[in-house]
């Protein structure tokens, strides 16, 4: 039984990150976040700049943290004596991201798979079903540089999750890719949720619509919001004027307003 | 974990530069204006030389590599040791084709110093000494890719290229013995590589090149047990190494004829001995006729001198100075080890005296007007006895 598997049978949090808060010099990037998730999405919105991406490092354990704490299937990522352990159970796609163009699709999703410490035995498998997961079966033998954007990200989702991690962080996961394989995507991603933890940051609101679970909404490093999809829909369907604005567009205008400068 | 050891072989800048690598290192060779090719030894020492020229180009290479992979940084930053285990695996590629290149081109070397009649073989001690300049190359490849890595900017290749070049070159011109992997100009027979300088140097350049290597990543300084290790190995490898020679005398396959002087010529010099032995026996001959007595022995082996005993320089030059050859051997019969252990001003006079005598002796002899030697020459030699 794997660590977490346990954790999901014990009914504990696969994440738990209490009072978490980031600075980068003087400017605190995260402010005392706290909420904790198990298998399902959970959408991070906020405008640029909000905290978004440090959230993602944070949980990562790439964004040292000046307090608080961040534990995944128990280990904290804060804590530099067990932040290997923590990011064991991690798959990281950052944005932005690349690889180097020289490689083909094949290559660097198995080289990813490697580091990823899969056994070399198991690595072919993962990486073809990483593969046919992101509609990258035609790809394979092609040079990353000569891919589309879109291909190029779906490439780069893949290696984030050759190894099939209980926990998947993943900045803008939808970002340059087209209609078609968007919808693909967030398919896979609507099935892994089941027994993953899918934390994703966008600024695809569709996204929020179609994947979430869960949203939280960031501004200026605090916790402006943390609900259901639903409720932030419903609570920018009062404010959207009459079809002229997407409710979720109200709802984050209204909490980039009520938790502007000045505000905690 | 198994690393994709054929896939990281296959993507390597290095694996397109094996050509590249191959080319310089024979240029550097077969350009230069030694003839080394009858001797083996000092053919492939030689040929260790090329790192000073290979030094610059595979950093470069290392470098270029570093920026082609410096894209994929953030996408290690979570895996375990990620930075570490990606450039490590594909430093080691990059080296591992340099290296084979560099082996190709040694091949090579010694193909055509058997063609062109070498009776030897590679000896283990010839083998040996290969270590420290792989070891070199190994080293400035992680400089090359820690550069490229740290700051992947083009403008850092021709830098790298550059500083790399400037440092062993100078390494080499303040006399650094652990730097001086290769590299003569002059005959080697009668000497041979030292084995614990090669050692301590290979020691020296793998601890080097760990600690580039553990230096590179952004979360540097993670194992300080073994950075502090290395830096014991590396202090301990420098001043192993930094030995004033990385030569020493060894035993020579000798073939000796003839008696006052009996000459004794290493098999690799053994078809030249007919050009040695025509000058000097005419010379001999113009000395016994004014009195002066002929050496017991003229040999190449620099372990078996003594009284009456001289050492044959620069055999390798005898079709184009056989008065220089003949009167070098001549001289050390009588100078002894004077030449090169004098150990006062007075000492080395009486060397100059001497030598300066033989010289002129030899181009009289040629002219048929040779006389007896002077009084201060006379007296000289029977001085330095004590230094023969």
């Amino acid at each position: 039984m794997t660590e977490a598997e346990g954790a999901e049978r014990s009914g504990a949090p696969w994440i738990t990150v209490s009072g978490l808060s980031v600075s980068y010099g003087r400017k605190q990037a995260l402010r005392s976040v706290s909420f904790t998730m198990g298998p399902g999405i959970l959408m991070v919105l906020g405008a640029n700049g909000a905290g978004k991406s440090t959230l993602l490092r944070a949980l990562a354990g790439l964004a040292p943290a000046s307090a608080g704490d961040v534990r995944l299937c128990g280990h904290s990522s804060v804590d530099r004596r067990s932040i290997r352990s923590a990011r064991s159970h991690v798959g990281y796609l950052p944005h932005p991201a690349s690889y180097p163009g020289h490689f083909r699709v094949w290559e660097s999703i198995e080289y990813t798979a490697w580091l990823a410490d899969l056994p070399a035995d198991q690595r072919s498998v993962a990486v073809r079903r990483a593969c046919e997961a992101f509609g990258l079966g035609h790809l394979v033998r092609q040079r990353l540089r000569s891919l589309s954007a879109g291909e190029r990200r779906r490439v780069l989702l893949s290696q984030a999750m050759v190894h099939e991690p209980p926990i998947m962080l993943l900045d803008e996961p939808t970002s340059s890719i087209d209609v078609e394989h968007r919808g693909t995507i967030r398919r896979l991603l609507r099935r892994w949720s089941k027994d993953h933890v899918i934390v994703a940051a966008s600024h695809q609101l569709n996204d929020v619509e179609i994947l979430a679970d869960r949203v939280l909404v960031l501004v200026r490093g605090s916790v402006a919001f943390d609900g259901a999809p639903e409720d932030l829909l419903e609570r920018g369907a009062q404010q959207a004027e009459a079809g002229q604005e997407h409710a979720l567009e109200a709802a984050l205008r209204l909490l980039n307003a009520e938790w502007g400068p000045g505000m905690p | 974990m198994r690393p994709p050891v054929r896939l990281a072989l296959q993507r390597s800048l290095g694996k397109p530069a094996v050509p590249l690598v191959i080319a310089v290192a024979l240029a550097n060779f077969f350009l230069r204006t030694t003839d080394p090719l009858h001797e083996l030894t000092w053919t492939m020492y030689d040929y260790h030389f090329a790192t000073v020229l290979l030094g610059p180009v595979v950093a470069a290479l290392a470098c270029w590599e570093a920026i082609r992979l410096a894209p994929a940084f953030p996408m290690l930053e979570v895996p375990r040791d990620g930075e570490h285990r990606f450039v490590g695996l594909a430093w080691a590629s990059l080296t591992a084709w340099v290296i084979a290149a560099y082996l190709v081109g040694l091949v090579v070397v010694v193909a055509v110093a058997k063609l062109y009649g070498t009776p030897r073989w590679p000896a283990l001690v010839d083998l040996v000494a290969i270590v420290p300049p792989l070891g070199m190359l190994a080293l400035v490849a992680a400089i090359g890719f820690v550069a490229g890595w740290r700051r992947p900017s083009w403008f850092v290749v021709p830098m790298i290229a550059g500083g790399t070049f400037a440092v062993v070159i100078g390494a080499y011109m303040v006399q650094m013995a652990f730097v001086r992997v290769g590299g003569a100009t002059a005959s080697l027979v009668g000497l041979a590589p030292r084995p614990d300088v090669a050692a301590a140097q290979a020691i020296l350049y793998a601890g080097s090149t760990y600690l580039v290597i553990e230096l590179l990543s952004r979360d540097a300084g993670r194992r300080p047990a073994s950075v502090a290790a290395a830096i014991v190995v590396v202090v301990a490898g420098v001043f192993l190494a930094g030995v004033d020679s990385t030569l020493e005398p060894a035993a020579l396959d000798l073939v000796c004829s003839g008696r006052d002087p009996e000459v004794c010529l290493s098999v690799e010099y053994e078809p030249w001995r007919s050009q040695f032995e025509a000058p000097l026996d005419r010379f001999l001959e113009g000395l016994e006729h004014v009195g002066v007595a002929p050496p017991a022995r003229l040999t190449q082996a620099r372990d078996d001198l003594g009284p009456g005993v001289g050492f044959i320089p620069a055999l390798y030059r005898i079709e184009d100075d056989p008065g220089g050859v003949v009167t070098g051997a001549v001289s050390n019969a009588f100078v002894g080890r004077c030449a090169s252990a004098a150990r006062t001003p007075e000492e080395l006079d009486r060397v100059f005296i001497v030598v300066d005598w033989v010289e002129t002796a030899y181009h009289r002899s040629v002219n048929g007007r040779l006389q007896g030697p002077p009084d201060a020459v006379v007296q000289a030699i029977a001085e330095l006895e004590s230094c023969r």
